[in-house]
């Protein structure tokens, strides 16, 4: 094909890629994204691996660099992701030339260099999880809403496509400068025959470090467009083996060392890898529509068996952002061992459970409160000789590592419940509304997006279960979702958006508060003949 | 015992091999001599089945061995012990030998094979235990050959023994040939040092740009006046 | 610090360590020996852990009872996946070896994960928790066992290896393809039973480790870095060197969880690697490369 041949053909191809927008649904742009995201990776993975010749499988650690260096500094420092992009994209640039000078000068090459790479993605991906001033396991998320330029966030996924398209072509450049310059050809002959290279005046280490840096440089960019498109960072997703793997594979497949390699490969296996992922889940890498059309909690064929008894049988129901879940059925519907199936006390014995997008089944209560999912127990977990504050502090601590800071909202906690009054009295003096109070307080000082409540307001007089309910109306407004197990009609009518219904382990119904009421396995069940009248 | 007809062999989109054919009577010692880039090794590579010709075939003792692999034909009675000798380094040199003799025939005559090789190289049996990197060059020469000697051939097919080693030992290295085609091995022989291969063949065979220039006794190479000049420095 | 901690930490590292071992002979094998840049081997185990799981429930019997069938049943998978996948493209590139088995290794995850769902299985074996106690020391029983077995298994391969016909063939397949055609030796086969052997392995493995791990469809995922680093450290194509590595490996792990914070004792093994690969490349037991 002709140069003028090919020129026209980059032109189309470019008007094509512009105007895509216009006719695509919002979902077919988060699938352009994921190909252009992808792309873009593998060709900046390209200028280390396919034109210097040197197969790191550690980008995802670049990656992750320049995710969590715009996200930190913009949750802690305020700082706009644009200038959080460079910087990340610094120290992207820094730890490489760490990494390529020690790989390099001690002459680990080839396998040895890939599995080194491996290695050190994986000693970060350890560390991080560890360490809870990044979010540890529970890993970052960025609450700004609505449209942000300065905040790098938009409402509408085309301005993504553009500031990732943008991206693209800015590598796609430095790549074509690569293909023509003294120094991209200079690389080649590196990655061709070292030794020949050498002997003609090139010095291995300089541009084989040079090229190490530029391309953890700009890889790092791709890692705060992630972070800010997907607004959730987390070292298992970003640090995973299996990200690592994706970002080379595109690369190689469609031709390693080329220019328009990386797009072909991403342009094909992308759309494969997501069909795959969309049908049989997600703990692989790949880019979520997170936070967006998806349920913040999900359970999934849910069964715990004790022996032959089934306490839960085949449960499934799934909880939107923002809404109330009601929770109801006799004695012994198996409504108590969920919440212990979904918080971590217990494991099911079939079935999963996925909070935001993730499976928790199998993980421990601490780490499942760290992600944001709380419960409160039926029988009162109150710390018995600690004051209320105290109480609730323990509470407060799982967010904030400073004590004053830990107070402060411990008592904003409290004071959102009504109970300012007796931040100082010991919990065991406590009366039976107070204590039911204190029991939430403790779960919303956790800062929870989930809470699950566990017949809050059983026991109390019609007055106090009054004034609960407005509470609880509060806490939604706050933006946390709700599931409650209640016996008490009048507050699970009151709040809850939909309601499950459960007998003998298996949910009989579920619908809108209304519908509940005069279906008649569920009065039969249930409610009795009396209550299905009101 | 060896028939090689019209084989034509290409690297690519050179030919390095064009209508090479030749003989080799049993009891006979045959040198393919030429200079580098002749494709001699090509040649044998062939024969023993390393390499595909484009066309034409080898036919050993009857048989038609131009498509077999390499494996197999070992077992029919070829050992080629190849440029380079290709030892396996990290291994004892007993352990090269016993590899030598993998395949069923050989391994039931492997006491008889290994006193075979030790008499005819005694400091063979010295270094047994030794890996076979650790060997001197002519030393290493001599393991190669009697690793082949182990398959129980009845064609030796040795590629460019002397390289690299010191006249004296390509002396022994040459009478060892000598003693084993006394005892009735053929040989085929592939080397770059003209004069000592044709002292000890009994016919030779010229090869120039991987086409066979001349098919000659010895005696009379020797004496020719194209060898002469191009290999013997006349 | 206790020294009853210490003491039980030192066992427990090395009952782990037994546990890397098994996992990662095979991997020796296929990689150390042959240079086969197996990326698909922790889905070889993931495999072989299913088959074990379904054999176990269906014939309602101890997990161990499944190695009559999960063996010969890995060694046949393996062989098949070298004949038809690897073999062909031996002769090139190993970067195009490296990636094809990657590719193996994420259809054979998704593959998992399509047919069995991303639930967490378990079969608990009546031993699970039988244990053995000396002192102040508890030894979990089917860790024991899984150790004792990776040793026995590592010493077979090894002697296998070096004094056995086939042992020596596999060798010198490994150490030059064309010498070993000439020497009479059927390369293509004796690397297939070779690389047959070394997924056949994963077929004791799975059985042994059954009791005291989940079968998830990314089981592979946990184990694959740690065979390599292990292999490697082992000195490549040492089996008792990769046994020995894999105690130590597993002993720094569990010595260091006394001290490192929060739970960063993993990381012992990786750091434990780069160093060594900068330092002594040849690995902690291996022979210098000349």
């Amino acid at each position: 094909m002709t140069t003028l041949g090919q020129a026209a053909l980059a032109a189309v191809a470019l008007l094509f890629m512009l105007s895509a927008p216009a006719f695509l649904s919002e979902h077919q742009i988060h699938i352009l994204i994921q190909i252009l995201f992808f792309a873009y990776l593998s060709s900046c993975w390209n200028i280390l691996g396919g034109f210097t010749g040197q197969l790191s499988f550690g980008h995802a650690l670049f990656l992750a660099v320049g995710a969590y260096t715009s996200t930190l500094l913009l949750l802690q420092l305020g700082v706009s992701p644009w200038i959080g992009m460079l910087a990340g994209g610094t120290l992207a640039g820094a730890l490489g030339l760490f990494i390529g000078y020690l790989s390099f000068q001690y002459g680990i090459k080839g396998t040895f260099f890939v599995l080194v790479t491996l290695a050190f993605t994986e000693i970060a991906r350890i560390i991080a999880l560890n360490t809870s001033a990044i979010g540890g396991a529970s890993g970052l998320y960025i609450p700004i809403r609505g449209n942000d330029l300065w905040h790098l966030k938009f409402v509408n996924k085309s301005h993504y496509y553009y500031l990732i398209f943008g991206l693209l072509l800015i590598v796609l450049a430095v790549t074509a400068w690569l293909e023509r310059s003294r120094t991209g050809h200079r690389l080649v002959a590196i990655r061709e025959n070292e030794d020949a290279a050498e002997a003609l005046g090139i010095n291995l280490l300089r541009y084989k470090l040079l090229a190490t840096a530029l391309s953890a440089f700009l890889t790092a960019l791709g890692g705060t467009f992630y972070a800010h498109y997907v607004t959730f960072i987390d070292p298992s997703t970003l640090l995973n083996m299996n990200m690592a793997l994706e970002i080379t594979i595109y690369s190689i497949v469609g031709g390693i060392g080329t220019l328009l390699g990386p797009l072909l490969g991403a342009a094909v296996l992308v759309p494969i890898a997501e069909t795959v992922r969309a049908e049989f889940g997600h703990n692989y890498a790949g880019v979520d529509e997170r936070g967006q059309a998806m349920s913040l909690l999900d359970v999934q064929g849910v069964t715990r068996s004790f022996g032959g008894l089934r306490a839960v049988s085949n449960l499934s129901f799934a909880v939107e952002r923002g809404s109330i879940l009601g929770l109801i059925g006799p004695n012994g519907a198996g409504k108590t061992t969920t919440f212990s199936l979904i918080s971590g006390f217990d494991q099911p014995s079939a079935g999963q459970v996925l909070f935001k997008g993730e499976r928790i089944t199998g993980l421990s209560p601490d780490v499942i409160c760290l992600r944001g999912l709380t419960r409160t127990f039926q029988i009162m977990q109150a710390f018995p000789k600690l004051t209320v504050l105290q109480n609730v502090m323990i509470g407060a601590y799982a967010r904030h590592r400073a004590v004053a800071a830990a107070r402060a909202h411990a008592t904003e906690v409290l004071q959102k419940l009504g109970m300012a009054a007796r931040v100082d009295e010991q919990a065991r003096n406590l009366t039976l509304a107070d204590l039911k109070r204190l029991e939430i307080a403790k779960a919303l000082a956790t800062s929870p997006e989930l809470l699950l409540l566990d017949e809050v307001v059983s026991g109390l007089t019609p007055t106090e279960v009054e004034e609960l309910v407005g509470l609880i109306r509060n806490i939604r407004a706050d933006g946390v979702t709700i599931v409650m197990i209640e016996h008490v009609m009048q507050a699970i009518m009151a709040l809850s958006d939909t309601i499950v219904v459960m007998h003998h382990g298996e949910k009989i119904f579920e619908g809108q508060p209304r519908q509940v009421a005069t279906n008649p396995a569920v009065v039969q069940a249930y409610l009795g003949e009396e209550l299905a009248v009101a | 015992m060896l028939n090689v007809r019209g084989i034509s062999a290409q690297y690519g989109r050179a030919r390095v091999l064009s209508e090479v054919g030749f003989d080799v009577q049993e009891g006979e010692v045959v040198s393919v001599v030429g200079a580098n880039g002749a494709a001699k090794s090509t040649l044998v590579k062939v024969i023993s089945g390393m390499l595909r010709p484009t066309s034409g075939h080898i036919i050993f003792r009857g048989e038609d061995i131009t498509s077999r692999p390499a494996h197999e034909i070992v077992l029919l009675g070829i050992a080629h012990v190849p440029e380079g000798r290709r030892l396996f380094g990290e291994m004892t040199v007993l352990d090269n030998l016993l590899l030598g003799s993998t395949h069923t025939a050989a391994r039931m005559r492997r006491k008889e094979g290994l006193e075979r090789v030790f008499s005819l190289f005694p400091i063979l049996r010295e270094r047994r235990n030794q890996r076979a990197s650790t060997l001197s060059g002519g030393e290493q020469q001599m393991l190669a050959m009697a690793r082949g000697l182990m398959s129980m051939p009845r064609l030796l097919i040795l590629d460019e023994p002397s390289l690299g080693l010191a006249p004296r030992v390509v002396t022994e290295i040459l009478n060892a040939i000598q003693t084993l085609n006394e005892d009735g091995l053929t040989v085929l022989l592939i080397e770059q040092n003209v004069r000592h291969s044709l002292v000890i063949s009994d016919r030779g065979i010229v090869l120039e740009n991987g086409v066979v220039v001349l098919v000659d006794r010895s005696e009379a190479l020797l004496s020719n006046e194209h060898t002469r000049r191009a290999y013997l420095g006349a | 610090m206790s020294s009853a901690l210490v003491l039980q930490a030192i066992v427990s590292g090395l009952l782990l360590g037994g546990v890397y071992s098994l996992i990662c002979v095979g991997l020796t094998l296929t990689f150390g020996v042959m240079r086969i840049i197996n990326f698909a081997h922790g889905e070889f185990l993931m495999v072989a852990m299913y088959a074990t799981y379904f054999f176990a429930v269906g014939f309602k019997t101890e997990p161990y009872a499944a190695i009559v069938v999960v063996l010969p049943g890995l060694f046949l998978f393996g062989v098949l996946v070298f004949h038809f996948l690897i073999r062909p493209i031996q002769s090139r590139d190993p970067l195009n070896q490296m990636l094809l088995l990657v590719g193996l290794s994420l259809v054979l995850q998704n593959g998992a994960l399509a047919l069995f769902s991303p639930d967490t299985r378990a079969h608990q074996s009546s031993l699970l928790y039988s244990k053995l106690e000396l002192g102040d020391v508890i030894i979990g029983m089917p860790m024991l066992i899984a150790f004792v077995v990776s040793i026995l298994i590592t010493l077979a391969l090894y002697w296998q290896l070096r004094f056995t016909e086939l042992g020596r063939m596999i060798r010198a397949a490994a150490s030059d393809r064309g010498a070993a055609e000439l020497m009479g030796i059927n390369v293509n086969r004796v690397n297939m039973l070779a690389f047959g052997m070394g997924i056949g392995c994963l077929g004791v493995a799975a059985p042994l480790i059954m009791p005291v791990y989940y079968v998830v469809p990314d089981i592979g995922t946990f184990f694959i870095l740690i065979a390599f680093v292990v292999v490697v450290l082992g000195g490549l194509g040492n089996f008792v060197g990769a046994m020995l590595a894999s105690f130590l490996v597993a002993i720094a792990q569990s010595i260091g969880a006394l001290f490192m914070p929060g739970s960063t004792a993993p990381v012992l093994p990786f750091l434990l690697f780069i160093l060594v690969l900068l330092f002594k490349p040849e690995g902690l037991f291996g022979r210098p490369a000349r």
